[in-house]
């Protein structure tokens, strides 16, 4: 694709206007209003001072002012050469202008679903990724942060889950790129590519819920859309922001487990119930010491150690961040350049993340009917990260180890005689980083045909090269095997795209205001991966494969590509300023797509009506703004594997000879999976604007479901994908701003709060999705999305302390004997409903903000309890709880008798089923601005001192670490699934901002 | 410079843009190809013929499971599972699930390879070469028969020489499935009969085509001999043991063990090949990881140590018996015990048929068809005694048989099919107790209605 210059001239008579905006209540003057004219072809920004000059043609009328946080304000030019303005602000910015599809619309005039974060909301919260600020923020916007690693991907969900195996993460679109959010590493969790972006680049994230704001991007629309808009440099004197911060982290939880005497108490009582202990010299042990060392191989029964091995796999964290940004400008250049760089140290030991970006973007008017500009951003991640939950090497796992087994040895040296994995060898004699150098580049033309109708071409490319180094030394346990361990994996993601739109705008007669937009869109995308695999090295002190002895099976390398091409049409209708009409279409043709349907069409249309412009509401003293739209459309989920639809065969080898296998069944019908959406909403602003927000209803059905159908593996192949299956989910969301106290004493609110019920109807032969083995998710027709299905536990038996099961979902009676219960439902992950309550105060120079979160009703399945709350089942520390096990008959209790490895009442079952509701402060900042005059003889425009917390404080019931948890290792339909997830941060960070 | 010029050339830019992208959807896969590629030359059938190997090397099959699993569900007073694999441990314990994933991963590996040799049949007639096209065919049936009969062997009710075995065997698969409408069937279980019946034809017609490739041609032939005697046709038996021994030019390795080290493989009658390119796995895989516990020469724990030898069985063996003394070892890796030398390397390969078993076969059905084919049964037997280092017998008896193939098997996958061929308990349970089959994988019951589940996982 090219860039479009087309010869056109500009020919107006001109005349200048100059002015000074300021606060109504303050009277201070406003800097950086936006003042145009009224066909929107000339446009300034208020200067520090809040005042402006602008050309503006003879035959204007008006000039609309506009900021965010005021009302707008439309003013009659008549004659004038200087208008002054005095804004009033608002709670509800209705005029505020929020970027969607292809365009930007008003939100007054929106009929879609549309919800705004703006990062300087969230500029003195340390976002470890900036999709994570939509937390508690957007409704219908559920965030799990998943886990308390860094860098690795969250779990986000806009309006409940709407795919089971193509993904439910929404599609992110950056500056009109949509860009890859698929992990690149080769790790079993994903990294999350998002974590390279510096939030300090982004003006602002719009979620993009229903079908009328999303069915813009088609065939990948169903999850949602965020279009993230970076910051662009503002016409006026030239701005130098610096900030800073640093502060520390610790666990938000650490759990409980035996002591060193506690553990001997438990493990005695286990092997003495199960009579190994006693003079038969073949069956039995003549005591606990001999038998520990017969099955361990050491002596440590003895030995007076008492080590606390969950301390060991976390530790206080840290962070340091540092960001300078210069701006300016002026009418004819615009541009901003940033620089940033954050250090976090994570709270799990060897976690840590460092980026390093830099960003520039320019605005240029070449010509007046021409605007060029375009941005670079360049950004350097390295992230030490932490193996999958379910991998020996994860720290967390170390909960596992007896305490009775020193953590070094007597020469200082790892204990590498543990039970399982002592795996801070990993970190001693090893590293894992991953280094990520991700560039966005943008680059775009719009130009003014006539006032009406302007074209616009813009090309982004998004390129990300991802190195993996790997090297675990001849100690460790996977080293250990081959006396060294390396592995260097490169992974290059190169993501082309263009867009090319035409927009119109237009009013008639003065009372039908049409706009619309038909535009064209390419995308290719394309990863490359090469892996080198070396084992045997001659001493840790070689660590590069070259010394390798043996270069092994991983080493390969690997090429896919993908590519859309789409056409769409929008088109907006006013009538009178208050019937609003809407319609879009679009066609998405992807190369993921079977290829006996290549090609999907995605239309929506909406009717928004406001009420609050009729007569009989227009003067009313309550109601300041009411609307009331709906919406209804088709949208798309095509995040298929590259190739799904073709049956493939792939390279084997059988001890040095090659040969083939057929390793997938493809559907060559293959296609999208299709979500049709309904949306009925409610925008409403009363008293005076002290109070607005707005209430949506939705119901959307997704149908076509790519499913890993199971067939009989007696074919030769035991899946295939398919579009089958549909689900459904509907919700309720609401969401209120108010002002509470407006003066100097300030305090404002923002609460919302979402629910949403997923309900699967239609599975393969109405057959269940069920691996079963240690999960417990399930997806089944009528039920809700992953719901837990398996044993329902029912305590001990006070005679004989054996664990029992119910024998059926009467739950009457109960049998000891696990295969006899029936499975039934245990508990559903999916929240009843979830949300954020805000409060923001400030009184003179001091602010307060405080961001709370909270998820209701929703279970978790901790599958490590298999482990470490199993009446000392095995070897493994168990959590203080299992100390009331049953010892007596009589004994009412919930932890069985212990019986060393007779899995009493450890199988996966409803025991290990809690609710994992909770309420979390997510954030406070409290904040002091120094006063103007202090400022400025520092030579300071402003500057501002915070203390920002994060996760300071959480109730809930759940036990196990932290609620906010998800083991992502688990196939997609495994929700609300602890296995040695660790915690979240707790987060404390002091910060400076200072503006020159 | 009028409004309608500048609309015309946004326009016709436009529509430009538009046209120039059309065919760029059709991208083809570059780290695989299309089935529809895969099998066009005498070179693709051979490629695919040899990914059927690949398939049997898995730790499903035989790099794990079919060796592993029937040492541990025939555990008692021989093997102890000290393992953190639940499904293992079930095994161990004799208390399967149905949704057991090493009952599932065997179950569909079997398959796969079944219809990796159906494909390989179905194709035949790119093979222009004649002698070229009976070896494909020939490699294709015996790993066809193979897995049939390991199949039946795990997932149904032993095959009992008196019965008229009705009892549900396990689907058979004769038809290669290339393309996903092929690939619909929802196939019933066959008898054990059926089964069994279908094993033998297979075995047979392999040997028939395979003359020209003399190392698979007594694989094919051992695979029957084994066959034969879990059927308790001890002649057929008799004369295939008798058959290799003679003809194939075998030898019993003088080192207790050779066959296990990579390289002394003259007693191999039929091995799965591995390198360090390409096995069963070294972390959660592979009878190597879970046999052994030992420092590595520059102090790296190789192996799980997770089965280690329960002590009275190793006392069995007389003290100097070099299977004693040579393949069992004090654990000085992750856990201490005894454990088995014989899966000790990662990248060794796995012997499945040696030598040693064939001549204790024909001397197992000698003495049961009181006659001296090829050798008297006494002296097949003493061969094997003396290779152990240890003192000839002077008379035999069937236990001694059956116990000199206990000892000398030990480890390789033999004893539960020895146990329930001889009707012996295993532990509290009998042979024929539903506890010893495995579950019909969860998931195939579920998305197949045909197949009938096993008594006792209902």
């Amino acid at each position: 694709m090219m860039f479009c210059w087309l010869p056109l001239f500009a020919i107006a008579q001109d005349k200048i206007i100059t002015g000074t905006v300021v606060d109504a209540i303050s009277n201070n003057s406003i800097a950086g209003v936006s003042v145009k004219t009224l066909a929107g072809n000339n446009a300034v920004q208020t200067n520090t001072d809040g005042s402006y000059r602008i050309k503006v043609p003879n035959n204007s009328t008006a000039l609309i002012f506009s900021f965010i946080g005021y009302a707008s304000q439309e003013i009659k030019i008549a004659g004038h050469t200087q208008i002054n303005v005095r804004l009033v602000p608002t709670s509800d910015n209705l005029d505020e202008v929020l970027v969607v599809g292809y365009g930007t619309q008003i939100k007054k005039d929106l009929t879609g679903a549309v919800t705004s974060v703006k990062m300087s909301d969230l500029e003195d919260v340390p976002l470890a990724t900036i999709e994570s600020g939509l937390q508690g923020r957007a409704p219908g916007v559920f965030v799990n942060n998943s886990s308390g690693k860094l860098g690795q991907a969250l779990q986000i969900r806009v309006r409940g889950i709407s795919s089971i195996s193509a993904g439910s993460q929404p599609l992110f679109v950056i500056d009109g790129v949509p860009i890859i959010t698929d992990k690149m590493g080769t790790y079993l969790e994903a990294d999350n590519p998002l974590a390279a972006i510096n939030q300090n680049d982004i003006e602002s994230m719009e979620v993009l819920s229903d079908a009328m704001a999303s069915a813009i991007y088609g065939a990948r629309a169903s999850n949602g859309v965020v279009i993230i808009t970076t910051k662009k440099g503002k016409a006026g004197k030239t701005k130098i922001d610096l900030g800073l911060y640093t502060g520390y982290s610790d666990p938000t939880k650490k759990g409980e487990f035996l002591n060193a005497s506690q553990y001997r108490e438990l493990l005695t009582a286990s092997v003495t119930n199960a009579g190994l202990l006693g003079p038969d010299p073949v069956e039995q042990y003549p005591d606990m010491a001999t038998f520990w060392s017969k099955l361990t191989g050491t002596n440590d029964w003895n030995e007076n150690t008492n080590s606390n091995w969950v301390n060991e796999g976390l530790q206080q964290g840290s962070i340091y961040n540092a960001n300078l940004s210069v701006s300016g400008g002026d009418e004819k250049t615009r541009f901003i350049a940033s620089g940033g760089y954050n250090d976090t140290k994570g709270i799990i030991v060897s976690n840590r993340l460092k980026r390093t970006s830099g960003r520039l973007a320019l605005d240029h008017n070449a010509m007046p009917w021409l605007e060029i500009g375009g941005s670079i951003n360049i950004n350097k991640l390295d992230n030490y990260r932490i193996v999958s939950d379910n991998a020996f090497a994860n720290p967390m796992q170390l909960n596992a180890l007896p305490p009775i087994q020193p953590i070094r040895l007597a020469d200082g040296a790892l204990n590498n005689r543990t039970i399982y994995y002592n795996n801070l060898i990993d970190i001693e004699d090893g590293k894992k980083v991953s280094n990520t150098y991700r560039t966005f580049g943008t680059a775009y033309a719009t130009a003014k045909l006539t006032d009406y109708l302007s074209f616009k071409t813009e090309y982004g490319m998004d390129f990300q090269n991802m190195e993996e180094d790997y090297y675990l030394g001849a100690r460790t346990q996977k080293g250990g095997e081959t006396s060294g361990y390396a592995l260097s994996y490169q992974a290059r993601s190169i993501n082309f795209n263009s867009n090319n739109v035409l927009s119109f705008q237009k009013t008639f007669n003065s009372i039908h205001q049409l706009s619309g937009l038909v535009g064209m869109a390419y995308q290719e995308g394309q990863l490359r991966t090469t892996a080198a695999e070396g084992k045997s090295f001659p001493s840790d002190k070689f660590m590069k494969i070259t010394s390798a002895a043996i270069k092994s099976e991983l080493t390969s390398s690997e090429a896919e590509k993908f590519a859309f091409l789409s056409y769409f049409v929008r088109a907006n209708y006013k009538l009178m300023d208050k019937y609003l009409l809407e319609g879009s279409i679009r066609w998405d043709g992807s190369s993921r797509f079977g290829a006996d349907n290549r090609y999907g069409s995605f239309p929506a249309a909406a009717i928004g009506w406001i009420l609050s412009e009729e007569d009989f509401l227009k003067e009313s003293p309550v109601l300041n703004f009411l609307k009331i739209r709906a919406s209804y459309g088709l949208t798309g989920n095509a995040n298929i594997r590259n190739f799904a639809a073709m049956t493939l065969y792939q390279g084997a080898n059988y001890a040095g000879t090659a040969g083939t296998v057929g390793y997938q069944l493809g559907d060559p019908r293959l296609s999208w999976e299709s979500t049709k959406s309904g949306n009925i909403g409610i925008d409403f602003t009363f008293f005076h604007s002290r109070l607005s927000g707005k209430v949506d209803v939705y119901r959307k059905k997704t149908s076509d479901l790519l499913l890993n159908m199971p067939i009989p593996s007696t074919t030769g192949y035991s899946d295939i994908y398919k579009n089958i299956g549909d689900l459904e989910n509907k919700g309720l969301e609401i969401s209120l701003n108010s002002r509470n106290l407006i003066g100097e004493f300030r305090w404002s609110s923002s609460f919302n709060i979402s629910w949403n019920k997923n309900k699967i109807l239609r599975l393969v032969a109405g057959q269940p999705i069920y691996p079963g083995d240690r999960y417990l998710g399930r997806l089944e027709e009528g039920k809700p999305f992953s719901y837990f299905y398996g044993k329902a536990y029912a305590g001990v038996d006070p005679n004989t302390g054996d664990a029992l099961y119910y024998l059926d979902a009467s739950k009457t009676s109960s049998t000891s004997i696990y295969s006899e219960a029936a499975d039934q439902y245990v508990g559903d992950p999916n929240p009843d409903f979830y949300g954020g309550f805000g409060n923001t105060f400030s009184y003179k120079n001091f602010d307060l903000d405080i961001q709370t979160q909270f998820v209701y009703g929703n279970d978790l399945y901790n599958v490590a309890g298999v482990y470490q709350s199993a009446n000392g089942d095995y070897f493994d520390n168990q959590t203080v709880d299992q100390l009331s096990y049953w010892k007596n008959p009589g004994d009412i209790t919930q932890i069985p008798r212990p019986h060393f490895g007779a899995s009493n009442g450890t199988r996966p079952s409803s025991r290990y089923v809690q609710d994992g509701s909770y309420f979390r402060v997510k954030n406070v900042v409290l904040g002091y601005r120094l006063p103007e005059a202090m400022a400025k003889h520092l030579k300071m425009q402003n500057a501002r001192l915070y203390v920002s917390a994060t996760n300071p404080f959480t109730i809930t019931n759940y036990e196990g670490y932290d609620p906010e948890i998800n083991a992502t290792f688990t196939e997609d339909f495994q929700l609300g699934t602890d296995f040695y997830t660790p915690p979240q941060a707790r987060t404390i960070t002091f910060g400076i901002q200072v503006g020159f | 410079m009028n409004t309608i010029k500048k609309i015309t050339y946004g326009l016709l830019f436009f529509s430009l843009a538009l046209a120039s992208c059309a065919d760029k959807l059709n991208i083809n896969p570059e780290n695989d190809i299309s089935a529809d590629q895969a099998l066009e030359t005498a070179h693709d059938v051979n490629n695919a013929l040899v990914g059927a190997y690949t398939i049997i090397a898995r730790g499903s099959l035989y790099g794990t499971n079919l060796i592993m699993i029937p040492d541990l569900l025939a555990s008692s007073g021989y093997v102890n599972w000290t393992g953190s694999f639940t499904t293992y441990r079930d095994i161990a314990q004799q208390d399967i699930i149905a949704t057991n994933e090493d009952a599932t991963r065997t179950w569909m590996d079997a398959y796969q390879a079944i219809n990796a040799a159906n494909v390989v049949m179905g194709a035949l007639n790119v093979l222009s070469n004649e002698d070229e096209k009976k070896i494909v065919e020939g490699k294709a049936l015996f790993i066809r028969g193979l897995m049939h009969f390991e199949l039946v062997r795990l997932y149904a009710l032993p095959y009992d020489a008196a019965g008229n075995n009705s009892q549900l065997g396990v689907p058979i698969m004769l038809e290669g499935n290339k393309n996903y409408d092929e690939a619909k069937s929802k196939v019933a279980r066959n008898s054990v009969a059926e089964v069994y019946q279908r094993v033998e034809t297979d075995l047979k017609d392999a040997i028939n085509r395979l003359q020209q490739s003399p190392e698979d041609y007594y694989a094919a032939k051992a695979m029957l001999c084994r066959v034969y005697l879990q059927e308790g046709k001890f002649e057929q038996a008799r004369t295939e043991a008798h058959d290799i021994i003679s003809n194939g030019g075998y030898s019993l390795s003088s080192s207790i063990a050779g066959p296990f080290r990579t390289g002394g493989a003259k007693e191999n009658v039929f091995e799965i090949k591995q390198t360090e390119q390409s096995n069963a796995g070294t972390v959660n895989d592979g009878l190597a990881t879970f046999y052994s516990s030992f420092l590595s020469s520059t102090g790296g724990l190789v192996g799980r140590a997770d089965l280690n030898i329960v002590k009275s069985f190793a006392d069995s063996y007389l003290p100097n018996d070099k299977r004693r003394t040579e393949l069992i070892y004090d654990g000085t890796g992750i856990k201490a015990g005894l454990f088995s030398k014989k899966w000790l390397n990662y990248f060794d390969n796995l012997p499945v048929i040696r030598l040693a078993e064939l001549h204790l076969i024909r001397a197992e059905c000698n003495l049961r068809l009181n006659s001296s084919v090829g050798e008297t049964a006494l002296k097949d037997v003493n061969l094997i005694r003396r290779r152990a280092g240890i003192p000839d017998l002077q008379q035999l008896s069937l236990q001694d048989i059956l116990s000199e193939r206990e000892k000398e098997l030990a480890f390789e996958g033999v004893r539960l099919h020895d146990l329930k061929r001889t009707k012996r308990n295993m532990g509290s349970l009998p042979y024929n107790a539903d506890k010893l089959v495995f579950p019909i994988p969860y998931r195939e019951v579920s998305v197949n209605a045909n197949l009938k589940q096993n008594p006792g996982y209902q």
